[in-house]
């Protein structure tokens, strides 16, 4: 014969021993995934940061390599300090403008200032090469980029990267004068 | 007699429930410290950042400034791609001080080629940033040009003494601020060139400073010669005088009345100069 044993008064709800700390997995999980969750947010947050500076300042470096003192007499002065240049993780357009080519950038560019941007490339300002009497070069310095590059290949980054621009006015001496210019810096990662 | 009271097997769960809160609240703060950092993480280098590109901006401006050459006629412009070999051209200093060495003031033509030059050199900033270029003795200021984007203020309507907005003046009809200026001679144009002649004794110009919010300012000192009696002979009569050239800049922003008067300015017809 079955008999019917009702539960001790005291032992109502008791699942056992492990099945009791179940109610309290629940606060360890939800802290736990709030923890982690918020760690890696910090983590990606602080490496995305830390690049960015690391991109600001190493544009900063370039262009102040190729500015010098800001006073540019010779194309080899320029070329030089191009080829000095060692930058990790970035590429990089550097281009001298002579700075009365900006309304008739900004005519051609009509309103579009990411179009600008890219006709920059093709107003570079020649300076003299010493090296070849008689020739004279365009004052540009780039890296990952065709060369020369022209406005079509830097428009081409400059919709599909996010890159970061710096520009420095410089004094250029020209055959007839000093004359201002624009040190125009664009950088964008590699890859 | 001591009694020794066993935990019963029911109270367990409810001890591991509250601990369980315990680490819920420890992890809150800890979430809550993460999140911190990360939103704040790099805001000082960020402004850091930013203050040195602007300063290394206006450095470099007042160098190419105070490098380049000008026709000594400022009704011409040097073109470096197609080159007058006819023009008479000579360094800006170099104008400048002779221009003041006769009788401690600039001519037009010098303020216009002075005024142009840093035109031409602040154009990539010129169409967000206001700037002040001038050069002061101890005394006096010799030239204190001032680029300055126009603005229309909008009074509250509950209150005429206070202004509420202000929108941006513009004589280009393609753009959306377009006639917001209208004057008798036309739609106000979004800038406008002025030389002022404020007060060196008083304090105008840092009160222009206080009121244009962060503004990035590069010093330099040149000296100046200026004839002392008629002979004009630099080793008998003359004598030296230090001045400071100075260029800032600042985010374009409106400038109340009342600081904008104490810099007595007069609007220059921008055509003329640039």
């Amino acid at each position: 014969m079955l008999k019917f044993f009702p539960p001790k008064l005291h032992s109502r709800g008791y699942i056992g021993p492990i099945g009791d700390d179940i109610p309290s997995l629940i606060p360890i999980i939800v802290g736990l995934i709030t923890f982690f969750g918020a760690f890696t947010y910090t983590l990606n947050e602080y490496n995305h940061r830390s690049q960015t500076f690391a991109a600001d300042r190493d544009s900063l470096v370039i262009a102040n390599a190729l500015k010098g003192d800001s006073y540019l007499a010779t194309y080899s002065e320029f070329a030089s300090a191009c080829k000095g240049l060692r930058v990790r993780g970035l590429d990089y357009f550097a281009g001298v403008i002579d700075s009365h080519q900006w309304e008739e950038i900004a005519k051609q560019a009509n309103s579009d200032q990411l179009n600008k941007l890219s006709l920059i490339a093709d107003h570079l300002y020649p300076l003299a090469d010493l090296s070849n009497p008689g020739t004279s070069q365009p004052l540009l310095c780039s890296h990952g980029l065709p060369s020369p590059p022209t406005s079509d290949d830097l428009a081409l980054i400059i919709d599909n990267r996010q890159f970061i621009v710096l520009s420095f006015p410089v004094a250029v001496e020209s055959p007839l004068a000093v004359v201002p210019a624009t040190l125009v810096v664009i950088t964008w990662k590699v890859g | 007699m001591v009694k020794f009271h066993a935990r019963r097997k029911d109270n367990h769960a409810q001890a591991a429930v509250t601990d369980a809160l315990f680490l819920l609240v420890i992890i809150s703060g800890l979430t809550g410290f993460l999140l911190l950092f990360a939103s704040s993480y790099g805001k000082g280098v960020s402004d850091q950042v930013t203050r040195n590109d602007s300063f290394e901006f206006v450095s470099s401006a007042l160098k190419t400034i105070m490098y380049q050459s000008v026709p000594r006629d400022s009704g011409q412009i040097i073109d470096p791609q197609n080159p007058d070999y006819d023009q008479e051209i000579d360094y800006l200093m170099a104008i400048v001080k002779e221009d003041y060495a006769d009788d401690a003031n600039l001519t037009f033509n010098t303020k216009r080629n002075l005024a142009r030059s840093v035109y031409t050199v602040m154009k990539p900033v010129g169409d967000t940033h206001d700037y002040l270029f001038a050069i002061n003795t101890a005394q006096k200021y010799v030239l204190f040009a001032l680029w300055r984007t126009n603005f229309k203020l909008e009074g509250d309507p509950n209150d005429p003494d206070r202004f509420q907005n202000s929108v941006a003046c513009s004589d280009d009809p393609t753009s959306p601020t377009y006639n917001n200026c209208p004057t008798p001679n036309g739609p106000r144009g979004a800038h406008s060139m002025y030389f002022c002649d404020p007060l060196i004794t008083d304090n105008s110009v840092q009160k222009l400073f206080l009121r244009v919010g962060t503004a990035t300012q590069a010093q330099a000192l040149i000296n100046m010669v200026q004839f002392t009696n008629n002979s004009f002979l630099l080793s008998v009569d003359s004598e030296t005088i230090r001045a400071g050239v100075t260029l800032a800049t600042w985010v374009a922003t409106s400038i109340p009345d009342a600081e904008w008067q104490t810099l007595d300015c007069v609007e220059q017809d921008l055509a003329g100069i640039v």
